[in-house]
C-alpha cells in the first residue's frame, strides 16, 4: 500500500514537474550580444480545461523601448536604479507544431500586453484547435533575443554576458486552466510552471560558460564551443559568458559547485565557497535536499554588477567590492547565503512572485538572518572596530522606516516603489517570522518551516498555504499573528509610560475590621517600613498583541522579571521588596524585534550619564581637530 | 627654557587645545544622543553594542532628523576651531624652529603667524578641495563600453592614488611653506618663499618623502588604533582607558613634532649650503 501511494505520490511529481520544458540551442554572439535560438517548447495541459490560447512572458521586452512597464517611470524606481542606454528586446521568428501544420502560430500574437500598446513583455498566442485536458503539443521555436547593456539582472557589459529572461517562456499554467499572466512591472519577479531544461549554447573558445544545470560534454570546432546543459525539475534556465572568468571547484556534499568570478575577485570568491560549505549544508538539513547535482556561482566584474545578487535554479550571481571583506563587512558571505536560500524558497517552493513576493525574498530573508547568525554570530553583516551589526538588527532597522505604511502581502506591483517593497517584503517579512521566533520559540517556527517546505516543494504555495502550515504547528494565535502582521498592516509598539518608587508607607487611616469600623493615627516613627514600593505603567499601540517580559531593575543591582500576556493595551505593574525600583525594561532580550521604537522601551527614575558615549565622541572630535599627518 | 621645555609646552597646548576643540565639537552630539534616551536603560550606553547592534542602528533612525540639523552648526564650528587650531600648530613648529626662546614667547609668537597660516590653510583647502572634486568628477565616470573591465578598474585605482598623492603633497607643502614662514630671518618675499621651498624639495626629495611615509603609516596606525581602540573599549570603560586613549593622541602631536623637526632639519641644510 505504501509503495503504492509512493508511486502515485510520484507520479504526480513527474507530471507537475514537466508542464512546460524547453530543449534549445543558443548561439551567443559576442560582438552583437544577441542570442539566436531555436528549439522545440513541449508543454502539457494539466488543467482541468481545454487551452485555446497560451501565453508567453517576453521578460526581456521590459527593454524594448522607454515607455514599456519596466522602463516608463521616469524617476527610476527599480531596483539598481539605472538608466537604460540601448535597447534590449525579444523577436520570435517562428511558432510552430506538428499538431497545427506549418502556419506560424506566432503571426497572430498579439501585439502588445493586454491594454497596454507600449510593452510587449506579456503575450496571447491563440490556437487553432483547442489542447485538450492531459494532452502535449511540441512547439517548435526560433527566436533571437538582443540583450541591453547590463540594467535589471541581465545583458552585456564588454565582453561579459549574463543571459537571464531571455527567452519565451510559458505562464504558468493554473489548475483551473488560467494562465498566471502578467506584464513585467520594476517591481515584479517571476512565475513559471516545473519543466525540464536541455540546452545546448555555443559561444567563442575563448569565453568560460557558466549556466544552470549540469554541464554534460561539448566540443570545439572553428574556434567555437557549444557546451551542453542539463537541468531537470526547474522553472528558468540563465547563463553567463565571459574571456575573463576564474574558476573554483569544490563537492560539497553532494553538490558540486563551481565559481566563476573576475580574477581581482579571488579573495570574495574564496569567501563565498567558505559560506557555501557552511549554508548549503545547513540549508539542506533545515529546509530538506538541495535538489540539483551542481551549483554555478557568479560574481560578475563592477561593470556588470547589475547581474550581480540574482537567483535562477541551480545557479546563483552574488556581488560586491573587492575591498569590501578588509573593512569588516561580510557583504559578500550575506549576498551568497540570501541567493543560496532562494533555491528553497524561490527554486522548489515556487510561489507566485508577481503576486506574493514576500513568500520568496520575505522567507529568504528571514533564512538568511538565521543562517548567517549561526556561521558568524552577532556580528553577521558587520565585525570591526569594536562593533559587531547583525544581519537580523539591519533588517529591523529598514522595517521600521516603513512600518505600517503598506501591506507585506500585496502583490509586487502595488509597492509604491522598490525602497518600500525592501524594507516591508525582505525585511519586515524577515523582522516578523524573527518576532515569532522568538516570542513562539526557534525549534517550534524551524519545525514548521521545515513541514512547509517539505509538503510544498515543487508545488507553488500560496500565502494561505503558508499561514496554514504555520498555524499547524504554532497554534491559532501565531497564525492570526501573521495575518495581522502580513495583510493588515501589522504595527506594534510597546513603551513605559511612567515609573514610581517610594518606601511603603505603614498601615494608616480608616477601613473595615469584620463588623467593627477600627481606626488608628499614624505612629509617630513609624509611618515609612523597611519595603520598598513601585509601579510601572506599560501601554501597548498597534494592532498586534503579543505576550513579553519586563525587566524590573533594582537599586540594589537584582532584577525582577514579569511575564505579561500583551493582550491590553495598557499594564500597570506592581512591585514590593527590600529594594528601591530604579529602572524598567519591556521586553530586555529583544524578543519583538517588531516593536517599533526601542527607546521608549526604558524608564529610569534618575537616568545614567552616558560619560563612555561622551569620551567616544570627543576622541573622534580630536582626530578631526588633529587632522592626518602631515 | 630649553628647546626640550619649549617642545613640551606646545605639545601640552596642542593637546589641550585639541580637548577644549573636541568638547566644543561633541558636546552638541552627545546631548542629542542622551535625548534619544540611551542614560533610561540599566545598563546606559551599553545597550547600543546589544543584540547585534539592533539599540545602536535604532539610535540612528530614531535620530537622523536631528543629527541631519547637527551638521552644518558642526561644519560652522570645526572651521572655527581649525583656524584657532592653527595658533597651537604654529606654536609647535616654533618650539622646533627657536635656537634661543624666552618664556611664554612661543604662543606669542605662534599668535603672530596666524593670520599667515590662515591664508595658507584657506589656500591649501582650496587646492585640496580642487583635487578631491577632479577625482570624484573622473571616478563618476562610466568606462566606455568597448574597455577591458581591467582597464577600467586600473582608471580607477590610478585616479585614486593620483589624488591620494596630490593631497599629501599639498600638505607637505603646506607644512614646508609653514616652517619657512615661522624660521625666517628678515623679509621673505612670496617669490623667495616659492623660491626657498623649491630649493628644499629639489635637494631633499626622497629624505623628506621616505620621512613622510614612515611618519605618516604611523600616524595612521595610531589613528586606526585610536578609533578601534575606542570603540572597543566601549564595553569596558573606565578612567584608566581614557587615558590610554589621551595618551594616543598625545603620540601623534609627537608625531607631528617630528614631522616639523624633519622639515626644519631640511631648511636649515638647504640654507648652510646656500651660505657656503
Amino acid at each position: 500500500m505504501l509503495s503504492l501511494v509512493c508511486a502515485m505520490l510520484s507520479c504526480h511529481s513527474v507530471r507537475a514537474q514537466s508542464s512546460a520544458s524547453y530543449t534549445l540551442e543558443v548561439a551567443l554572439d559576442v560582438q552583437q550580444h544577441t542570442l539566436c535560438s531555436k528549439g522545440v517548447i513541449h508543454f502539457t495541459n494539466q488543467s482541468t480545461r481545454p487551452l485555446t490560447e497560451l501565453w508567453f512572458h517576453l521578460y526581456l521586452n521590459a527593454f524594448k523601448n522607454n515607455r514599456s512597464l519596466f522602463l516608463r517611470n521616469p524617476f527610476a524606481l527599480g531596483r539598481s536604479g539605472q538608466t537604460l542606454r540601448e535597447y534590449g528586446y525579444i523577436e520570435v521568428h517562428r511558432l510552430q507544431s506538428a499538431n497545427y501544420g506549418a502556419e506560424n502560430l506566432w503571426l497572430k500574437s498579439s501585439p502588445h500586453s493586454p491594454g497596454d500598446p507600449d510593452d510587449a513583455t506579456d503575450i496571447s498566442v491563440p490556437l487553432p484547435a483547442p489542447i485538450l485536458p492531459g494532452d502535449s503539443v511540441d512547439l517548435n521555436i526560433e527566436f533571437t533575443s538582443h540583450l541591453p547593456p547590463i540594467l535589471e539582472r541581465t545583458g552585456y557589459a564588454g565582453s561579459f554576458h549574463f543571459a537571464g529572461q531571455w527567452f519565451p517562456k510559458l505562464a504558468k499554467l493554473e489548475p483551473n486552466g488560467d494562465f498566471a499572466h502578467f506584464a513585467f512591472h520594476p517591481n515584479s519577479e517571476f512565475y513559471a510552471d516545473f519543466g525540464n531544461y536541455d540546452v545546448q549554447i555555443s559561444a567563442p573558445s575563448s569565453f568560460t560558460l557558466g549556466a544552470s544545470g549540469k554541464r554534460m560534454e561539448e566540443k570545439t570546432q572553428k574556434g567555437i564551443r557549444t557546451t551542453h546543459f542539463v537541468l531537470r525539475r526547474a522553472h528558468d534556465f540563465a547563463f553567463t559568458a565571459w574571456d575573463g572568468f576564474q574558476e573554483l571547484s569544490e563537492k560539497i556534499g553532494p553538490v558540486s559547485i563551481r565559481l566563476l568570478f573576475p580574477p581581482w575577485q579571488q579573495a570574495n570568491a574564496v569567501r563565498s565557497l567558505a559560506a557555501l560549505r557552511l549554508a548549503l549544508p545547513y540549508a539542506s538539513e533545515l529546509y530538506g535536499p538541495y535538489p540539483y547535482d551542481t551549483l554555478t556561482v557568479v560574481h560578475p566584474p563592477e561593470a556588470g554588477a547589475d547581474a550581480g545578487g540574482m537567483e535562477y535554479p541551480g545557479l546563483i550571481t552574488t556581488g560586491g567590492l573587492w575591498f569590501e571583506p578588509y573593512l569588516g563587512s561580510r557583504g559578500i558571505e550575506a549576498v551568497t547565503v540570501h541567493e543560496l536560500l532562494h533555491q528553497w524558497f524561490y527554486g522548489l517552493l515556487a510561489s507566485n512572485e508577481s503576486e506574493s513576493p514576500f513568500l520568496d525574498e520575505g522567507l529568504t530573508s528571514y533564512a538568511e538572518t538565521g543562517v548567517m547568525q549561526a556561521l558568524f554570530g552577532a556580528g553577521s553583516a558587520f565585525s570591526g572596530v569594536g562593533l559587531d551589526v547583525s544581519v537580523a538588527a539591519l533588517h529591523r532597522a529598514n522595517a521600521a522606516l516603513y512600518a505600517g505604511d503598506e501591506n507585506i502581502g500585496q502583490p509586487a506591483r502595488q509597492f509604491t516603489g522598490f525602497q518600500a517593497l525592501g524594507g516591508l517584503v525582505y525585511s519586515r517579512t524577515a523582522t516578523t517570522l524573527l518576532t515569532l521566533e522568538r516570542t513562539w520559540g526557534k525549534a517550534k517556527l524551524a519545525a514548521a518551516l521545515r513541514s512547509y517546505t517539505a509538503r510544498f516543494r515543487f508545488e507553488h504555495p500560496t500565502p494561505a498555504d503558508f499561514i496554514s502550515s504555520i498555524e499547524q504547528s504554532l497554534g491559532v494565535n501565531a497564525g492570526q499573528f501573521l495575518r495581522t502582521a502580513l495583510f493588515e498592516r501589522g504595527f506594534i509598539d510597546l513603551r513605559v509610560e511612567n515609573i514610581a518608587s517610594r518606601h511603603k508607607p505603614a498601615a494608616q487611616g480608616f477601613w473595615t475590621e469584620g463588623t467593627a469600623q477600627a481606626s488608628a493615627h499614624p505612629p509617630a516613627n513609624e509611618a515609612m517600613s523597611k519595603l520598598w514600593i513601585g509601579q510601572a505603567v506599560v501601554i501597548r499601540r498597534g494592532n498586534l498583541k503579543l505576550p513579553f517580559d519586563v525587566a524590573l531593575h533594582l537599586e540594589n543591582g537584582k532584577t525582577e522579571r514579569r511575564h505579561l500576556d500583551g493582550a491590553a493595551d495598557s499594564f500597570v505593574i506592581d512591585y514590593q521588596g527590600a529594594s528601591e525600583l530604579s529602572s524598567v525594561e519591556i521586553d530586555p532580550d529583544l524578543k519583538i524585534p517588531l516593536d517599533q521604537d526601542l527607546f521608549n522601551n526604558a524608564r529610569a527614575l534618575a537616568p545614567k550619564s552616558p560619560r563612555r558615549l561622551l569620551d567616544l565622541l570627543l576622541a573622534i572630535a580630536q582626530l578631526i581637530v588633529l587632522g592626518v599627518l602631515p | 627654557m630649553t628647546r626640550a621645555e619649549r617642545c613640551a609646552a606646545a605639545v601640552f597646548g596642542f593637546w589641550a587645545s585639541s580637548l577644549v576643540a573636541g568638547l566644543l565639537l561633541s558636546l552638541p552630539w552627545f546631548s542629542e544622543i542622551c535625548a534619544q534616551g540611551v542614560g533610561r536603560f540599566a545598563d546606559g550606553e551599553l545597550v547600543l553594542m546589544r543584540e547585534g547592534g539592533a539599540y545602536l542602528l535604532e539610535m540612528l533612525r530614531l535620530g537622523s532628523a536631528p543629527v541631519r540639523s547637527l551638521v552644518l552648526p558642526t561644519v560652522a564650528l570645526g572651521l572655527v576651531t581649525t583656524f584657532i587650531g592653527l595658533i597651537p600648530i604654529a606654536g609647535l613648529i616654533v618650539a622646533v624652529v627657536s635656537e634661543t626662546g624666552e618664556r611664554g614667547s612661543i604662543f606669542s609668537r605662534a599668535c603672530g603667524h596666524w593670520f599667515e597660516f590662515s591664508v595658507l590653510r584657506i589656500l591649501t583647502l582650496l587646492v585640496q578641495g580642487a583635487v578631491i572634486l577632479t577625482a570624484w568628477l573622473l571616478a563618476q565616470r562610466s568606462a566606455p563600453l568597448g574597455w577591458d573591465i581591467r582597464q577600467a578598474n586600473a582608471l580607477s585605482l590610478a585616479v585614486l592614488a593620483v589624488a591620494g598623492c596630490l593631497l599629501a603633497l599639498v600638505g607637505c607643502l603646506q607644512d614646508l611653506v609653514r616652517v619657512l614662514l615661522v624660521e625666517r630671518s628678515g623679509n621673505l618675499s612670496i617669490p623667495r618663499l616659492i623660491g626657498a621651498g623649491g630649493n628644499v624639495v629639489r635637494r631633499e626629495p626622497f629624505k623628506l618623502l621616505a620621512i613622510w611615509v614612515v611618519l605618516a603609516g604611523v600616524a595612521l596606525l595610531l589613528t586606526g588604533l585610536m578609533g578601534a581602540g575606542t570603540f572597543a573599549l566601549l564595553r569596558d570603560h573606565t578612567f584608566a582607558t581614557w587615558c590610554l586613549q589621551q595618551l594616543l593622541f598625545v603620540g601623534l602631536i609627537l608625531l607631528k613634532l617630528l614631522w616639523f623637526s624633519s622639515l626644519n632639519a631640511a631648511v636649515a641644510r638647504e640654507r648652510y649650503t646656500r651660505s657656503v
